[in-house]
């Protein structure tokens, strides 16, 4: 048994850590670099927080859909969550409930309908989570066309509202702001809670978790009860991002949001991954997205070259792994 | 010991490297037709990582291999197949949903584009089944098989290539001892037959009572071989660890206290018979019978991780109510399941969070207790490794159980529930396991145990309670236990069958 200094057990663990983040972390600055040279706009400050208000709402999704896959899982219903939170905003407020208790009451909403709705059924009647969560996916989308007979609804006169979305101190926005601060809240309880540890411990292996003493059961449910309530929150800063309530808000999302989960290093099966992994690989899609626009190339090329990234990271990040073994 | 020209098998000067750790170091090994050799050391001894180059499934660094006098570099166990060295696995390899047919000439399928002729196949499958006396309809689904016959389809799977020579990779230790008794019959024909047998096996009495000689392995070394009149179970142990052992599994003597355990008239699941025993401070009951007889159900029933029919179970006076795992950890009762893999390690985790699984209180901050703990335990328990942030899987066999047995230390129970607990480790480890353990008694545990080995039966137990096809047949005190008597009642003696 060698003793190692503390020093150089610390350096070990920082070559470590960031050797898991390698790939999308390359992949990153690669894409960064391109931009940068190739435009002059790209690499300002101004343009980077430009591209994190226009990642605020995808971070916010992803960081609930990290949750239900650390812990083995997977939540098909973002978009449809998100639509129908923002639907739902629109009707409290044309009945006029005050704007927070509003945004309360759909989080509070949203949380239930991943408690009760696709929880339940997952987590207590096993039933499969692909099925469960694409049925509330259609479901609440569908629910929030009803509500609006499939209309916009405008919320310009909420101003309170739009602010939220909109509003800026210097370059930095509200939603960016805010989806910063779920990130770092998500990152101290995966990494520094009790229940954080609860998480990867069913996602590693459940069994084992269960003879350890962990309430398997009560964990996965809460992971779909997060995810559903930062999706109906992310509907609300949707919401006000538009300033309007669309039922059609975000529609597939959940593909975006799963790309980065992945890239970020989060397995599919569960018990490994992070928030911080997740945080890059949406910042990977903002940026590809953005030096898209800047490029003048058509955005659409975004899907094609995050399908081809996310291919080429989970192959390197299997070679990396059989080397190591 | 055989002359070369019969040699089936002859390796020599074999070495392999897995990163910093040499595997294997200029080994020789033979094999000759007609016998049976058998491979011991400890686990980490690169017993495993020869079986594997003999077989063709890991490549060597070094060293020639030659088969029926012919050198062989395999790229694949399908190659080596094709020339007569078959391989059973540590792990069970049937696919659950095929028939047994299927299952046994899974090698033997024919091409792509070939017809499939279910009659021809079902009618080679039972010839191979009646060889290792396998009496089942080889058109039945594999899951519908008893567990010993599952084990004897995977040796009939090996057969059906028919073999020259066939290696025997820790098989023996998922049968009972009945089981082993056909197992054995098998071998010793395959022998007669002039097949070549290499048994690699952690059970001592095993190679003592079956092989023709034994080739001990230590670090990766060869250190010595016995033929046959030299074999005996302490000569073989003192050599795989390089010490004189002390007998290990003898219980310390210490004094028993009040009953803390009452397991009363629980009805397991999928049985009809109540069970009703009770353990006391400082006690250890074994359970002893054979594989499938229902030691392990009624272990995971007392402990809530199954349902009871009926029936309660009380720790200390206190009836554990709604019995859940979680329960019966906070009335101060623990297990170390049977599968460490399968049900008791987070295997993405490192060892820190494995001894640390389940000890977790919702929205505390736990990391600075995780490592003040989780190093107390690694110090405890002499748990090798580097450091507690270390990935589990880097740890041997012996390492990882012993992280299992840690977190259940952790919670400083009151009641210690055992499930083979020394299965699949080696020697060494097997001593310390029971030293930890007599140290818990005397801090006045009570523990119940089920294992497999009639050694440690006999060795440790104040009692032992036998099962035989789910119920409970019979109690011996220490003074009334042995290997015969066991035996017989395992067996279903004493009008165990009714």
């Amino acid at each position: 048994m060698s003793e190692l200094s503390s020093g150089a057990l610390a350096a070990r663990r920082f070559w470590e850590a960031l050797l898991s983040y390698l790939g999308v972390l390359t992949v990153l600055l690669a894409l960064i670099a391109f931009f940068s040279i190739n435009q002059s706009r790209f690499f300002t400050l101004a343009n980077f927080w430009n591209v994190l208000d226009g990642s605020s709402v995808l971070l916010i999704v992803s960081v609930g859909l990290t949750f239900t896959m650390l812990c083995g899982g997977f939540d098909l219903s973002l978009s449809g969550v998100l639509a129908l939170g923002g639907v739902v905003l629109w009707v409290l407020l044309s009945h006029g409930v005050p704007l927070f208790l509003a945004i309360i009451l759909v989080i509070l909403g949203g949380t239930l309908i991943g408690a009760v709705v696709t929880g339940y059924p997952i987590a207590y009647l096993d039933l499969p989570f692909f099925v469960v969560t694409l049925g509330v996916l259609v479901a609440a989308r569908g629910l929030a066309s009803v509500i609006t007979s499939g209309e916009v609804e405008g919320l310009y006169e909420q101003e309170t509202l739009r602010k939220i979305g909109n509003g800026r101190i210097g370059d930095v926005t509200y939603p960016v702001i805010i989806a910063l601060v779920v990130l770092l809240l998500a990152i101290v309880v995966t990494r520094y809670t009790g229940y954080g540890r609860m998480i990867y411990a069913v996602g590693g292996n459940p069994e084992a978790a269960r003879l350890a003493g962990i309430n398997v059961r009560l964990v996965r449910l809460s992971t779909y009860a997060i995810s559903a309530s930062l999706c109906a929150f992310a509907g609300v800063i949707e919401t006000a991002r538009l300033a309007a309530a669309s039922p059609d808000a975000d529609q597939g999302i959940e593909f975006s949001a799963a790309a980065a989960v992945l890239l970020g290093g989060t397995s599919f099966v569960g018990g490994i991954g992070s928030m911080l992994g997740t945080f890059l690989g949406v910042m990977f899609i903002g940026v590809l997205k953005n030096g898209l626009i800047i490029s003048s190339i058509s955005v659409y090329w975004q899907g094609v070259i995050t399908g081809v990234v996310l291919f080429a990271s989970v192959l390197i990040d299997r070679f990396r792994r059989r080397r190591s073994t | 010991m055989t002359s070369s020209a019969d040699l089936l098998l002859d390796a020599t000067a074999i070495s392999k490297r897995y990163g910093v750790v040499q595997a294997l170091r200029d080994v020789n090994f033979a094999v000759g037709a007609g016998e049976i050799v058998a491979l011991a050391g400890e686990n980490g001894s690169g017993k495993s990582t020869l079986a594997k180059i003999l077989s063709g499934a890991v490549k060597r660094d070094a060293g020639t291999v030659r088969v029926l006098g012919v050198e062989a570099n395999y790229a694949s166990p399908r190659a080596a197949l094709a020339d007569g060295v078959a391989i059973v696995a540590q792990e069970p390899t049937a696919v659950p949903g095929m028939s047994v047919a299927e299952n046994v000439l899974l090698t033997q399928l024919p091409g792509p584009l070939s017809p499939f002729r279910r009659r021809a196949y079902n009618a080679r499958a039972r010839t191979i089944l009646k060889r290792v006396g396998v009496s089942v309809p080889p058109e039945a689904p594999f899951d519908t098989l008893k567990a010993g016959d599952r084990e004897l389809v995977e040796i009939a799977k090996a057969l059906a290539a028919e073999p020259r020579i066939l290696i025997l990779d820790e098989a023996t230790s998922r049968f009972g001892e009945r089981d082993v008794d056909r197992l054995f019959a098998i071998l010793r024909r395959l022998r007669d037959e002039g097949t070549g047998v290499v048994l690699i096996t952690h059970r001592l009495a095993e190679i003592c009572e079956l092989a023709d000689r034994a080739v001990v392995l230590r670090d990766g070394v060869r250190v010595g071989e016995l033929a046959r009149e030299e074999l005996a179970a302490e000569k073989l142990a003192s050599m795989m660890v390089g010490r004189e052992l002390t007998d290990y599994f003898h219980k310390r003597r210490v004094p028993i206290g009040d009953p803390v355990l009452r397991v009363d008239e629980v009805v397991v699941e999928g049985t009809s018979d109540p069970i009703s025993f009770d353990v006391r401070a400082g006690e250890v009951v074994a359970l002893a019978g054979l594989v499938g007889s229902g030691r392990s159900e009624l272990l995971e029933t007392i402990f809530g991780a199954r349902r009871p029919r009926s029936g309660r179970v009380r720790i200390g006076g206190q009836e554990v109510r709604r019995p859940a795992p979680r329960r019966s950890l906070r009335n101060g009762m623990a297990l170390v399941p049977e599968d460490r893999h399968r049900q008791g390690l987070n295997l993405y985790g490192t060892v820190r969070s494995n001894i640390a699984l389940g000890s977790w209180r919702l929205l505390s901050a736990e990391p600075s207790r995780e490592r003040r703990e989780s190093d107390a335990a690694v110090r405890r328990l002499r748990i090798r490794t580097d450091r507690t942030t270390a990935s589990i899987r880097s740890l041997s066999g012996g390492n990882q159980q012993k992280v299992v047995v840690a977190r259940c230390l952790a919670r400083k129970p009151r009641v210690l529930l055992l499930d083979e607990p020394t299965r699949g480790i080696d020697v060494g480890a097997k001593e310390e396991m029971f030293q930890l353990l007599g140290e818990m008694l005397e801090e006045g545990i009570a523990i119940l145990l089920v294992t497999s080995e009639m050694m440690e039966v006999l060795g440790v137990a104040d009692r032992v309670l036998v099962m035989h096809e789910r119920r409970l047949v019979g109690e011996l005190p220490r003074s009334e236990a042995s290997e015969e008597r066991i035996a017989f009642l395992s067996a279903g003696g004493d009008g165990g069958n009714v």
